[in-house]
């Protein structure tokens, strides 16, 4: 208990100094956050718990594939202890599995808060484990970190305002916006009618894309172009007949969208026997991957484009282990973890979750949640998945909970052994990395 | 035309349910199992041929036979091991079985396959379509389904009531007791009767994995709840009747769509209640399967 009386003074010190580093501007990187001196929140042992919540089996498990071999890095890195004001924690990492269940992620966030009083929680991958640990978070007072679900839905899908923004929740990803500017990018790189056919199910995806607000349509850059939208058909429809007939009638040139990955098949092979044959599509979620790409029928996989926010080409390296984004997917693709399987997005993603833990559990007090919080809204970092800020508004921090991410256009583009790569064919918002060639017309 | 081809559409996705649901009627019929794990086994049918080519290099015409197999042997072993031992328990237990059977194959698919597809791909023939003029055409392996579909089920009336085993069968499904009291077996009936029924269902999976081009473990759970809406508009234990309340789930869907594109399933869902309302021994139904 000794440490414990002495640790407001220390914090007080420590506050003045980060203010003082504030006041001269320096490095935000290097600067400490300050620490509360409310007694609330507060818990005194040594140890450095987080909490990890991500779906690793069920329907979203393929973001998670590379969680084995970020854990295992993170837990040699952080093995060694965080060093806050002077003071070395050991850190406990808790991984749990939502098997991708919402119900299950609650129970876990839960129970991880108040069994294993975890001092941050980190979570990943969809609303289905995102929102309910969040939330339990929110309401329980434990600073969370999530990440890989577009921002709208995080921050406005979980009651979110100009008015209303959270104490304990931060978010880093992409959003509508971003998709839709890398997309029209691409669009534009082909010369057409400029008509749209959209697929946008009747999922919350959908609803986020189809919102007259905050939607597709309202972002910059979609304005030059006329979108035709079927309506929103339900998740796992087995006829797209209607939909492709509409798209032919309005003689729609360019195909955007968010189906789930089966309905796109059904989708693609349908318009390929009914001869509907866009110049350009640009689709999301149904083609993240190369396996489900490969399995289109018949080699359909071929030059469909792809918003992609993570990939080992881009310029940017790990504040953990130093290593740039090409060097952990290498890593990873020869660390027996992997299983002999590829790399994803999700590997960048979920890897900056725990670079982002350990930048602030070392520049605020890791015993104090509110102290953490605080200083998460003023986090600024360079991570493997780019620069990342919750301060400072504009597109970066588009609202106080959030940091966004940036991404490029890319395409598939199928190798004379029936492989698939992915080429960079657009990158006007990471211009520093460099195109892989000129887009090829569907 | 749009209305010809929204029918012509409706008819070929039909084909699709009435071969998944074919199955799933003669399993109900005969045992009054109604089985929860249909969708999960028909994709576990979809795996089983997409793995015979992806690491045994079995020709992909092939992997339907070998899918067969495998889905048959299983279900010798599954009616055998479980559901026998089931339906001694209660009319509820093989239901709760087969539910359990249902949750844990997409998940050990996952955990061995991972969530990635698994292709199965079938080349040109996957996107070839038949040009009907006017703008109609129709894919040749949606017609293909539907041709294998009424085969099935044709195969399967048949086999019912022209050759003693179905006549067997049929009686076992009447009065299981009498039947004994005959000398009959009614176990090996049941046996019998799970492995054709899980040969139809491989059938219907892999031909599912081809349209596709290839399988994810997930994709089970909806399939079920057409194949127990086209068994049931059809009318409970009757072969003709499934294949009539597929080509209905599949017209109405379609008809659904074309109104408009949010619409499909809760047209089928519709058709579904007015059947029960209106006709709840379905459209060929008598109460047992005859």
């Amino acid at each position: 208990m000794q440490h414990n009386e002495s640790q407001p003074a220390r914090r007080t010190v420590l506050r003045a100094l980060g203010f003082g580093a504030a006041a001269v501007g320096a490095a935000p990187l290097l600067s400490a956050c300050a620490g509360g001196l409310k007694k609330s929140g507060q818990s005194s042992d040594s140890t450095i718990r987080i909490g990890y919540v991500s779906p690793r089996t069920g329907a979203f498990a393929a973001f998670t594939e590379g969680d084995a071999y970020i854990l295992e890095q993170v837990r040699a890195r952080f093995g060694k202890g965080l060093t806050y004001g002077g003071k070395t924690y050991s850190v406990e990492i808790l991984d749990r599995d939502t098997g991708s269940d919402p119900q299950r992620a609650a129970g876990i966030a839960g129970e991880l808060i108040t069994r294993h009083n975890v001092d941050l929680m980190l979570a990943t991958t969809t609303p289905d484990t995102v929102h309910p640990v969040a939330e339990k978070c929110e309401s329980e007072g434990v600073p969370c970190v999530s990440t890989i679900e577009p921002w709208q839905a995080f921050f406005f899908g979980r009651g979110g305002s100009a008015t209303k923004t959270f104490k304990y929740t931060f978010h880093f990803n992409s959003g509508i916006e971003g998709l839709a500017r890398i997309e029209t990018d691409m669009w534009r790189l082909f010369d057409t009618n400029k008509k749209v056919g959209v697929l946008w199910p009747n999922d919350s995806d959908g609803a986020a894309f189809r919102d007259k607000t905050a939607g597709y349509r309202a972002q910059t850059g979609v304005g030059g172009f006329t979108i035709v939208d079927p309506g929103a058909y339900e998740n796992g429809t087995k006829d797209f007949s209607s939909v492709i007939a509409r798209f032919k009638e309005e003689g729609v040139e360019i195909l955007a969208g968010v189906p789930a990955p089966p309905d796109f098949s059904t989708f693609w092979t349908q318009a390929s026997q009914q001869n509907f044959q866009p110049k350009v599509a640009t689709i999301s979620k149904a083609v993240l991957f190369e396996t489900s790409v490969a399995a289109l029928p018949n080699g359909l996989g071929d030059g469909l484009c792809v918003a992609t926010f993570w990939l080992p080409a881009f310029p940017f390296s790990s504040t953990i282990t130093g290593q740039t984004a090409q060097q952990l997917a290498d890593g990873y693709e020869r660390s027996p973890l992997s299983r002999g399987r590829k790399w994803n997005q999700g590997l960048g993603f979920n890897h900056a979750l725990f670079e982002v833990a350990q930048s602030v559990l070392t520049r605020a007090d890791p015993k104090d949640r509110e102290a953490v919080a605080e200083c998460l809204s003023r986090t600024t970092l360079d991570t493997v998945v780019g620069h990342l800020t919750w301060q400072g508004g504009g597109a970066a921090n588009p609202v106080k909970n959030v940091a966004t991410t940036a991404g490029v256009g890319t395409q598939w583009v199928r190798r004379a052994d029936g492989s698939f790569e992915l080429k960079v064919v657009s990158n006007s918002l990471v211009p520093t990395l460099k195109l892989d060639g000129k887009a090829k017309q569907l | 035309m749009t209305w010809v081809n929204t029918i012509l559409q409706g008819l070929l996705l039909g084909g699709i349910f009435a071969m998944a649901a074919g199955g799933l009627s003669l399993m109900f019929g005969v045992m009054r199992i109604a089985n929860l794990a249909h969708g999960d086994l028909m994709i576990l049918g979809g795996y089983a041929a997409a793995v015979s080519t992806l690491h045994l290099g079995v020709p992909v015409p092939l992997t339907v036979l070998v899918s067969m197999a495998v889905l048959g042997g299983l279900g010798y072993l599954l009616q055998r091991t479980l559901l026998d031992r089931a339906m001694a328990l209660s009319e509820l237990a093989p239901m709760m079985v087969t539910f359990g059977i249902a949750v844990m194959i997409p998940n050990a698919l996952a955990e061995v396959f991972s969530n990635d597809a698994q292709p199965l791909n079938i080349g040109a023939l996957g996107t070839a379509s038949i040009e009907l003029g006017g703008g109609l055409a129709i894919g040749w392996f949606p017609l293909l389904t539907v041709v294998a579909a009424v085969l099935v089920l044709t195969g399967l009336h048949l086999f019912l009531h022209r050759t003693q085993i179905g006549r067997i069968t049929r009686a076992t499904a009447d009065d299981p007791e009498v039947v004994r009291l005959m000398g009959v077996d009614n176990l090996k009936i049941y046996a019998l009767t799970t492995v054709i029924s899980l040969v139809t269902v491989a059938l219907a999976g892999t031909l599912y994995a081809m349209r596709q081009g290839g399988v994810t473990p997930y994709e089970g759970q909806l399939t079920v709840l057409f194949a127990f809406e086209t068994v049931v508009i059809g009318g409970l234990g009757s072969l003709w009747g499934t294949l009539a309340g597929g080509l209905v789930l599949g017209v109405a869907q379609s008809a659904g769509a074309q109104i408009s594109p949010d619409l499909p399933l809760l047209a089928g869902h519709v058709v579904f209640l007015l059947v029960l309302v209106f006709r709840p021994q379905g459209l060929f139904g008598r109460s047992v399967l005859a």
